[in-house]
């Protein structure tokens, strides 16, 4: 298995400075990462010349100015906060990882645009991290899972909800604007203006005819959208993205601001610490959280389903037997119904009139299928590992039945 | 499309991966002047560093608050304070009532009919009639 | 008691007789007025003997009842006082002169006594007590200027206290050795340089059996005898006199006056005359047993060095050296705040997650370290309620 090449670029994150000409602004990156296939539609003069439009700030703020004036704490301040140092401890950091960036991590981009001093780059790596790590997680011990589950279950491990409710958890307090005179301990973000309706951002996809929802299949999410199956945004101009950027009045919700914040942190553990820290940071935090996948399913035609799925596993048809029975002229009659393929019994479900058991058993039958998981089993990133032993390909099943 | 996955959040499990402290900030009051801070002073000159030390994920803040009684106020994670007034008390009783509010939840105290709870389901299930080796409805 | 119009009407038989109310007899009798009484009155007018005489010749059983015949009537008891004291003025003028020296005094505080005493019937030409116009309109008198019995500045140092100690303690010896009054030194506040020079070569050597009196040592006879002549002066007419000693010494002293003049003229005006320590520490180990020396002990060096000892303080005090240390205990500065020692404290250096405040946390700085401050201030200017 190909080893990430994450070390190279990140070492960028690490010294701001190092940015080489000819690779582009990260920025540019960040806007087209989720686009997998898109190649990049600015040509390397253009990114010069954006590049050359940024306010261009130095690395080390001169100290004479007043902490009032600045977007963002100061560096030094880091080292003073209490609170910074309580949530190092709280998280279990390890004692790699410095202050300073954990106060980095706590700056939101609409805080400071400075791409030297905001989590956007930390976040970005971080993001990218966890998604592989879930997936990983995910594919590996339910193979059979349909896909539309599989993005319920990565938005629910790492998705914006899941990642701002960790980040209370975790006792970061919310300052109320950004600026320089805030504890840096405080997660800092610039506010939507009240009134604002955070749903309302264009979610718009490259391609037009994909914009009515009627058109886009599960193929379609899985090439074109992000890793929770959701559009994500056109690429824009890079040019109308600098200057949006440069004016940097919208703010961003809570929500995002903390999900940020938490991809950040699992970021920079993993550029000072490496990645066993990371893992290992990933594993305590998030894999820890109880998720009930069962739940996840919806099924509408469940019978339909299961037909299918006993044809294409050249399985008998299945067929619903009443198993038992009682009131069934009653006010409250109850059926209990088997599905049988052959003389296997798929599944077993009762109900209070047969189809509605049928249906019952169907999904029983179904959820049993779908949430097989093998034991013992090893994920791809544990080759990441020194002196690891050869790979043996896990089995990852088809996937969901195509009606 | 056969199947809809339904969007959730995982539910936290705290002390399952890692445990997080639930007290997160201790504010330590005194006074300089007033004698009932006596106690106070003589814990936050000798035993706090210690204390500091032993938790050093709580965010220990001391400042004097004068002409008033010593108090000890813990933050916690889910948004509630608990404070406690140790007035004449000795660094002992400081220590375990700083004890105390560290090892709080933050919740209201409250009594503890069933001392386990857990989100998995039962493992036996739900009795139902229709089920198990019954000889005749 | 007047009787009821109401009541008395009812003796007329009344002409609309279901009108009126029915009053019975004996609240008719009760209401009629009384013929005795006012025939009593009647006749007392035109009597000598008036009602109170028969009451008190009643009482007292005889015809000459004694105490006064009016108590109530006559003149007054203030008349009776001037009448009876110009009499007596008039009587002890022929006494001799020593005893009217005394009375004189005594009179004068009252009312000049005369025959031709006329109480006053206006307020003009009164003595006036207080102020009519504006206090602060009036020249000041020389009882407003108000002397501190202490130096004004209280010393701190630990060589002069010493020094005044030594100063203190010298005095006392002399005033021992002559006999005088011991808290008779505090007239003088300030001595001249010379005699002070002469003081402070005078050394304290305490002999065995503790005497004052015997503990003093001359830097030679001159200064002896000056001291003495000098101390011989204090007590009644001191200020007259210390100026002639002053210019004896100075015919005496020539070659010390040409010492001193190396001194600065401007230091001459520091406390102490400049001198800076005293030139031995034998002073330090006398002991104040003896009440009556240490009550005057305290009270010269209280009033050289301008800290007051309290009675607990004094009561334990024993020796010269205990006084001097309690006053050093006092001057101590005050306990620091508890604020600094923590801030200076390695430990709570090393901790990262403790933060010391030295001020108390309002809900100001919480809105500052939240950031919330500059909206909130930003909002009140836009309103205009903050400059």
């Amino acid at each position: 298995m190909k080893r990430l090449q994450l070390q190279r670029w990140s070492s960028s994150v690490l010294s701001p400075q190092a940015r080489a000409g000819s690779r582009l602004p990260r920025r540019i990156q960040h806007g087209l990462r989720y686009q997998s296939t898109n190649p990049f539609p600015v040509t390397d003069a253009e990114a010069e010349q954006l590049f050359e439009e940024e306010p261009s700030r130095s690395s080390i703020r001169p100290s004479q100015i007043s902490k009032h004036a600045l977007p963002s704490p100061p560096v030094e301040a880091a080292r003073e906060s209490a609170k910074l140092a309580a949530l190092h401890a709280r998280l279990y950091l390890p004692s790699r990882l410095p202050l300073e960036t954990l106060g980095r991590t706590l700056v939101d981009e609409s805080a400071d645009p400075n791409a030297n001093f905001n989590n956007e780059s930390l976040a970005t790596l971080g993001h990218d991290l966890l998604t592989q790590y879930t997936s990983e997680y995910l594919i590996c011990t339910y193979p059979r899972l349909p896909m539309t589950v599989i993005f319920a279950a990565m938005y629910a491990y790492v998705g914006p909800k899941t990642l701002a409710a960790m980040t209370n958890e975790w006792g970061v307090e919310l300052a109320a604007a950004p600026g320089g005179e805030v504890d840096p301990g405080h997660l800092q973000f610039r506010r939507l203006a009240p009134g604002t309706n955070p749903n309302e951002t264009p979610m718009r996809t490259d391609r037009r005819w994909e914009e009515q929802t009627w058109r886009r299949s599960v193929t379609s999410k899985v090439v074109n959208d992000n890793v929770f199956g959701d559009p994500v945004r056109a690429s824009v101009n890079p040019k109308l993205l600098a200057k949006a950027a440069a004016k940097n009045t919208a703010g961003v919700s809570a929500e995002e601001a903390s999900a940020q914040f938490v991809r950040a942190v699992v970021g920079a553990i993993y550029l000072h610490a490496g990645r066993p820290a990371a893992k290992r940071f990933f594993e305590q935090h998030f894999l820890s959280r109880h998720l009930n996948i069962s739940d996840l399913f919806n099924f509408s035609e469940p019978a339909r389903d299961l037909a299918r799925l006993c044809a294409r596993e050249s399985f008998e048809p299945p067929v619903a037997k009443v198993l038992s029975e009682t009131g069934r002229l009653s006010r409250h009659p109850v059926f209990v119904v088997g599905i049988f393929s052959g003389k296997d019994k798929l599944g077993e479900g009762a109900g209070s009139s047969l189809l509605e058991a049928r249906s019952r058993a169907s999904v029983a039958a179904l959820k049993a299928w779908y949430l097989y998981s093998p034991m013992n089993v090893r994920l791809p990133n544990s080759m990441e590992e020194d002196g690891a032993a050869p790979w043996k390909p896990v089995h990852v099943d088809l996937g969901e039945v195509i009606v | 499309m056969p199947v809809q996955g339904i969007r959730t959040v995982t539910a936290a499990r705290n002390g399952v991966g890692a445990f997080i402290l639930q007290c997160k900030q201790l504010d330590f009051h005194y006074c300089d002047w007033a004698g009932s801070s006596r106690g106070m002073v003589a814990f936050l000159k000798h035993q706090l560093p210690a204390f500091a030390k032993a938790n050093p994920q709580i965010e220990i803040r001391v400042s004097p608050r004068p002409h008033k009684h010593p108090v000890i106020k813990g933050h916690y994670i889910n948004g509630r304070e608990k404070a406690i007034c140790v007035r004449n008390l000795e660094p002992e009783q400081i220590f375990n009532k700083a004890n105390l509010l560290k090892e709080a939840s933050g919740e209201k105290l409250k009594r503890t009919k069933k001392p386990i709870t857990s989100l998995n389901e039962s493992v036996r299930g739900i009795w139902s009639p229709y089920h198990g080796g019954f000889k005749s409805v | 008691m007047r009787p009821s119009v109401r009541l008395l009407n009812l003796e007329v038989p009344p002409i609309q007789g279901a009108r009126t109310l029915y009053v019975c007899s004996v609240c008719r009798h009760a209401a009629r007025p009384r013929p005795i009484v006012t025939r009593q009155f009647l006749r007392n007018a035109s009597n000598a003997n008036s009602l109170t005489e028969k009451v008190r010749r009643k009482i007292w059983g005889t015809d000459n009842p004694p105490g006064l015949k009016d108590p109530y009537g006559g003149e007054g008891a203030l008349e009776r006082r001037f009448k009876n004291k110009g009499a007596q003025v008039i009587e002890e003028a022929e006494t001799p002169e020593a005893s009217q020296a005394i009375d004189a005094a005594a009179s004068e505080d009252a009312v000049p006594a005369s025959a031709d005493y006329e109480p006053a019937t206006t307020w003009d030409g009164l003595d006036r007590v207080g102020h009519l116009g504006r206090w602060s309109d009036l020249p000041p008198a020389p009882a407003d200027v108000y002397e501190s019995f202490q130096v004004p500045k209280k010393i701190t140092k630990k060589e002069l206290l010493s020094l005044a100690a030594h100063q203190a303690v010298v005095e006392l010896c002399l005033m021992h050795k002559l006999g005088k009054p011991l808290t008779s030194i505090c007239e003088v506040v300030e001595h001249d340089k010379l005699i002070f020079k002469m003081i402070w070569k005078t050394k304290i050597v305490p002999s065995s059996n503790g005497q004052w009196s015997e503990a003093l040592e001359y830097p030679n006879k001159q200064a002896e005898e000056a001291l003495v002549y000098i101390f011989k002066q204090i007590g009644a007419e001191e200020a007259a006199e210390t100026v002639e000693a002053t210019e004896q010494v100075e015919e005496t002293e020539e070659p010390l006056d040409e010492l001193t003049e190396d001194l600065d003229t401007e230091q001459s005006k520091l406390a102490f005359c400049g001198y800076q320590k005293p030139r031995d520490n034998g002073h330090l180990s006398l002991s104040l047993n003896d009440p009556a020396t240490k009550f005057a002990f305290l009270k010269r060096f209280s009033q050289l060095t301008g800290h007051f000892f309290p009675d607990p303080a004094a009561q334990s005090i024993t020796t010269v050296q205990e006084a001097v240390t309690y006053v050093q205990q006092i001057m101590k500065s005050k306990p620091k705040k508890l604020a600094d020692y923590l801030a200076k404290n390695q430990q709570y250096k090393k901790a990262p997650n403790v933060k010391v405040f030295a001020k108390r946390q309002k809900r100001s700085d919480r809105d500052e370290d939240l950031g919330r401050k500059k909206l909130i201030e930003a909002e009140l200017r836009a309103r205009g309620l903050l400059e």
